[in-house]
């Protein structure tokens, strides 16, 4: 009996020390062990820490610097900031789904924003919101209306031009149909340079584009979406879209041998090395584009939707936003280093010289990049369109431009790919 | 086996129970558990992250497998993979065991040759080839003018599906080829000596004496080999992403879609119970056959 006994408490000892350590185990790997970095320490003996998770991959140290002025100003505040450019959605989404929710996250504007607003803290009524532009909360704005984040920076995307392989060529005028577009190409090539290289191996580089083709159908993205949701407008209704392929057989005809093969990162460096002419992206690869080779000169080129005189898109809003854990122990803090972040001065400094962007804060501060500088021509002077991909269903971004990979194999038709995107939009 | 004989007096049962509690409680926690909960979210439409769930009873299942056309697509493909890998690795692990279990000095060299893309892990490998196939294959196709270089090897879905296999065979074959080299240098000298005395040698001693003899040895490196191949996740997810078209798809690589791309978690997880029960059974059926084929002399 003696010896039963001994035997069951071993066990128990065992079993109890096993669970401390998966407990103790689970704890502890809230840190960077998904490969971010982490900006600060981990949380000290009394203090308060504020947890934050980003997907950014540039301007991380900038954003220090906004992190350190904030705790000396609040002395005891700790800030953990983890940045995961790769694969933030699926890591955020397993933190939630744990009830272990970052204070503060980032989210892409339009579904992405709204898979999360159940636990998002509502701004709608703040004050602070004056201090932005109106356009960045419009697009940051539930379909409901509501406003359950803060807005960071414009992005904008359109044709990214080698300034350098058209000033050779000697294009001054930027096409805006797409048979100039044809034309330009023709000149490129017969100059001896690969027009086109358009990373066609990812997939959301393709819906990018694709985008392009149906903003033109009204100046509301949500209104646009709304009415496919609703089933009164298609993709083979839309006025432009049909035109996407014509641009995409441009793309394939004028770019390198293997197109498919092309990701976003070989085609940011083919640009940049002046191997090819013209890529899609926006102004976040600014940094990326320098780095590759800081010699080269880039300007935007708006995409030609058509050829009966309706003017090129240039798609520009706000992609990422802020989400404030609203059952968050540190909730005030939390808004206070948010307000701080995207308000403040050195907030400020931190969008317009680390991001290079254009804040959604209002601001005299010029940003400190040329694509962004080329951007706030096109928004200011009311040529830029809303984006309306972010607004499309959970990954449909992945879906249509796997068919528009179809399309550029030879496999698919148009018709094909829009009746098929239709069809997956409505599963 | 011979059962063994309870002892009077005592329950080896139950100290065998008390004992392996500990293993127990980790095996729960670690899959009996979340196995659970995979069939109870599987009766849900729940997008992983909301604290609403509906539910919906068997929808996902009768969705799954009436309505997807990329889960179709990917099992297809899986398949396909799964045939070609399964063959081509163990057939080669084979000839490289045979050639290798001689002890001459170089065949210890060319072991470890073969052995080390396997400890090199699959992201570095798919980086790696990556870079050969794109960069390094354009390069030198200006120089040869080969046609074989200037196929997009990535960029095809009728090719993709080669890359994939020649990649994962090459990184698996040194594996497989230690398992193979085991069960050569373990065949009895004297067996082979008898049948070397009747006369058999070179194929035929190996087709009639060390092929049979090498059976428990296929019979583990094809059970390894086909559970592989239906759980390749890592070198799509790193070099293909599924693509081009969604052609590269795997069956693992579209439930992870599902999961944390389209935010359908209870299709995911309807997907991987359908998927388990698949496997379970193929394997099964294959560890029946091939048991049932060794022999011993």
């Amino acid at each position: 009996m003696k010896k039963q006994l001994a035997k069951l408490a071993c066990t128990a000892l065992s079993l109890s020390l096993l669970f401390t350590a998966c407990s103790g185990g689970g704890q502890s790997s809230t840190g960077g062990e998904a490969g971010g970095t982490s900006a600060t320490g981990t949380a000290n003996g009394g203090g308060t820490t504020i947890t934050i998770m980003t997907a950014m991959a540039y301007g991380t140290e900038e954003l220090d610097k906004v992190f350190e002025a904030f705790k000396d100003a609040h002395p005891g505040v700790e800030i953990d900031a983890q940045h995961l450019p790769n694969d933030f959605d699926q890591i955020v989404a397993s933190r939630v789904n744990s009830g272990d929710i970052p204070d503060i996250f980032v989210q892409q504007t339009g579904s992405s924003t709204e898979l999360y607003s159940e636990y998002a803290y509502e701004w709608t009524n703040e004050a602070v919101l004056s201090s932005f532009h109106d356009s960045a909360l419009e697009a940051s704005r539930l379909p409901d209306g509501r406003l359950v984040s803060l807005p960071w920076t414009y992005e904008s995307m359109a044709f990214i031009i080698n300034q350098d392989i058209f000033d050779e060529v000697g294009i001054t005028q930027l096409p805006t149909t797409i048979s100039g577009l044809r034309e330009v190409c023709e000149q490129i090539a017969a100059a001896g340079y690969t027009p086109f290289s358009i990373a066609m191996q990812d997939a959301w580089v393709l819906a990018h584009i694709a985008s392009h083709f149906v903003a033109p159908e009204a100046d509301s993205a949500h209104e646009i979406v709304a009415a496919i949701n609703a089933g009164t407008l298609t993709f083979a209704d839309m006025g432009y879209f049909k035109n996407l392929f014509e641009v995409m057989d441009l793309m394939v005809e004028y770019g390198p041998a293997k197109p498919l093969e092309v990701d976003w990162e070989l085609s940011e460096n083919d640009v940049a090395n002046s191997k090819a002419a013209i890529i899609h992206m926006g102004d976040w690869c600014e940094a990326t584009l320098q780095e590759f080779n800081s010699e080269t000169n880039y300007s935007f080129m708006p995409v030609p939707v058509g050829d009966d005189g309706e003017a090129p898109t240039f798609l520009s809003s706000i992609s990422w936003q802020f989400i404030t854990h609203k059952d968050s122990e540190n909730l005030d803090l939390a808004k206070e280093l948010l307000e701080f972040m995207l308000t403040s001065d050195i907030g400020i400094e931190w969008m317009t010289q680390g991001v290079k962007a254009i804040p959604s804060a209002k601001t005299d501060r010029q940003p400190d990049g040329v694509l962004a500088m080329s951007a706030q021509e096109f928004i200011n002077s009311g040529e830029s369109l809303p984006w309306n991909h972010t607004l499309w269903p959970s990954n449909y971004n992945n879906k249509i431009g796997a068919e528009l990979q179809r399309y550029a194999l030879g496999s698919a038709t148009a018709e094909e790919v829009m009746e098929t995107a239709m069809e997956m939009w409505n599963s | 086996m011979k059962k063994q004989k309870r002892l009077p007096g005592k329950s080896p049962n139950r100290d065998m129970l008390l004992f392996s509690l500990p293993a127990l409680a980790f095996v729960a926690f670690a899959t009996l558990i979340p196995f659970l909960m995979n069939l109870y979210y599987a009766l849900f439409d729940w997008n992983g992250v909301s604290q609403q769930k509906n539910f919906v009873g068997f929808a996902n299942f009768v969705k799954v497998l009436t309505n997807d056309r990329t889960f179709r697509e990917s099992i297809v493909f899986t398949l396909k993979f799964t045939v070609l890998f399964v063959v081509l690795v163990n057939v080669l692990a084979i000839a490289v065991a045979y050639a290798l279990s001689q002890s001459a000095k170089v065949a210890h060299v060319f072991r470890s040759f073969y052995f080390i893309p396997y400890i090199i892990s699959m992201v570095a490998i798919s980086l790696i080839w990556k870079c050969i196939l794109g960069p390094g294959f354009n390069t030198l196709y200006d120089a040869t003018g080969f046609s074989f270089f200037g196929q997009s090897w990535l960029g095809s879905p009728s090719l993709v599906y080669f890359t994939v296999v020649f990649i994962s065979v090459w990184q698996n074959v040194g594996y497989y080829m230690v398992i193979y080299i085991a069960g050569f240098t373990s065949t009895p000298a004297d067996v082979l000596e008898a049948a070397s005395v009747d006369g058999a040698t070179g194929f035929t001693r190996f087709r009639r004496i060390q092929l049979p003899l090498l059976m428990p040895s296929i019979t583990i490196c094809t059970f390894t080999s086909l559970t592989y191949s239906f759980k390749l996740f890592d070198i799509i997810m790193v070099l293909t992403k599924g693509g081009p078209a969604g052609s590269s798809t795997t069956v693992a690589y579209n439930i992870y879609n599902n999961a944390f791309a389209d935010f359908s978690y209870g299709i995911a997880t309807t997907k991987s119970l359908l998927f388990f029960v698949a496997v379970l059974l193929v394997t099964v059926i294959q560890l029946k056959f091939f048991k049932s084929r060794e022999v011993s002399y």
